[in-house]
């Protein structure tokens, strides 16, 4: 009997386990972005473009991506059944030779107040707000990526001095956290 | 040299307009984007000063990725020497690019190279070209400027010829060369970028320079070219390179280049 109820004890444990991954897992799921438009710099040329496009492609919680080879702009349609990583976006268009210039995110809120400082927590990423006006954002707003390599070296410069009261931008991590970004409202 | 200098400035001054930086003698810092293949068939119809008989030369050449920084190029030499088809020999090089800065259509690179060539060609002339001719070492800088529409490029390369498989080299020639390359060009059409179908067209010229370290002899050629960009994938280069001038004896220095290539894009499958 004892044996049984041990067993019965590691079943029950297992599913309460399993359900908390699933939680976690369901807070992961992105439900806030639904597009983004990235700039790539570094290139002017439809065949440099292309190449950046055929990077981009393989990317896999995009389902779609448009291009507009004029002003090297890349409109991303995101899944949003499947987690994401946007670090992936910066590593595939730095793959092609090139880098981001400017990544703005089309992300979804409700009724969230946000300011200077302010950490936005969603699943396992940290939203840290920085050169942003007191406000409440709901609904769809566009926010701008601004960590070092999805902002061109002089922009990145120019928020490293409006950040030096915050060791995470400089470090791009932050202690007992496991995804970290800097926005900016725009 | 001050004449090789003057010549350069030039240039500078005549075409600084509108290019782009897909050059077809000299590669530029920037490399093949990471998993993307570029296989090349570059055909070249040379005048032999002796005859005036037409020397022709294949070279077919893949160019890889590696990763964001470094590219493998590898190509073959096929010739009609002796009015038959001539396998003579192959050449690989890697490039490494170490820096960049990249604004909106802008971008400087620079990167360094290495080039090491295996040939079995008759010796004929003392123009050291590792691309076709000889074997040897080459090692080089280069550095490039895009400006919008203007691209600028420059290399600087010592290069060391060895004996040929079956071919000494001459004992009377100089075995040690710096290179120096400009190029430039320009981007006539389109006027304004709708999509990936549109067809390019450039036009460049690029400036091949080569003195030999142990007797000083030199030449510099110069090399107007037409260029397609089909697709946003394929390319055709229609050339022309002719000589400046040359203290060194050369036996085809002038002729026509025509150039075709493919880009195949995410080569390996990733998961």
């Amino acid at each position: 009997m004892v044996v049984v109820n041990t067993k019965e004890k590691i079943s029950k444990m297992k599913k309460i386990i399993i359900l908390f991954f699933s939680i976690v897992s369901l807070a992961n799921v992105n439900a806030q972005i639904s597009k983004a438009e990235l700039i790539a710099n570094g290139l002017t040329c439809s065949m440099c473009s292309k190449a950046t496009y055929n990077q981009l492609k393989t990317i896999p919680f995009l389902d779609s991506i448009y291009t507009d080879v004029e002003h090297t702009k890349f409109i991303l349609y995101f899944n949003t059944e499947t987690t994401f990583d946007l670090k992936l976006i910066k590593t595939k268009v730095e793959d092609a030779g090139f880098s981001v210039g400017s990544l703005v995110l089309f992300m979804k809120f409700d009724n969230v107040a946000v300011e200077n400082d302010f950490h936005y927590n969603v699943g396992d990423i940290t939203y840290h707000f920085m050169d942003t006006k007191k406000q409440t954002l709901n609904n769809i707003h566009q926010v701008k990526l601004i960590d070092k390599g999805f902002v061109s070296d002089k922009e990145y410069k120019k928020y490293l001095k409006l950040a030096s009261k915050y060791p995470c931008y400089k470090a791009g991590k932050m202690e007992n956290i496991k995804v970290l970004y800097h926005l900016k409202v725009i | 040299m001050k004449r090789n200098f003057i010549l350069f400035v030039l240039s500078f001054w005549l075409f600084q307009a509108k290019a782009q930086e897909l050059f077809l003698l000299t590669y530029p810092a920037s490399n093949v984007p990471k998993n993307t293949m570029i296989v090349r068939g570059m055909n070249s119809f040379f005048q032999r000063s002796a005859d005036n008989s037409i020397s022709y030369h294949f070279m077919p050449e893949v160019m890889f990725g590696i990763n964001k920084n470094f590219m493998l190029v590898t190509n073959g030499f096929i010739s009609n020497e002796n009015n038959k088809v001539n396998f003579e020999g192959a050449s690989v090089l890697g490039q490494y690019r170490f820096y960049s800065n990249d604004e909106t259509k802008r971008h400087f690179r620079m990167a360094v190279w290495s080039r090491i060539a295996v040939n079995n060609a008759d010796i004929h002339q003392e123009e050291i070209e590792l691309n076709g001719h000889n074997s040897g070492l080459r090692l080089g800088l280069t550095g490039t400027q895009l400006l919008h529409k203007t691209a600028l490029s420059s290399t600087v390369s010592y290069q060391k010829v060895l004996n040929n498989i079956s071919n000494e080299f001459p004992k009377n020639y100089s075995t040690d060369a710096v290179d120096y390359t400009f190029s430039i060009g320009q981007l006539v059409l389109p006027k304004q970028y709708k999509n990936f179908n549109q067809t390019n067209v450039n036009l460049m010229v690029e400036m091949l320079g080569q003195t030999h370290l142990e007797n000083g002899e030199s030449f510099l050629d110069i090399t107007p070219v037409l260029q397609f960009i089909i697709k946003s994938k394929a390319r055709l280069d229609i050339a022309y390179r002719r000589q400046l001038y040359s203290t060194m004896y050369r036996t085809q220095p002038n002729g026509i280049i025509i150039n075709f290539q493919y880009n195949i894009f995410n080569v390996v499958k990733q998961k």
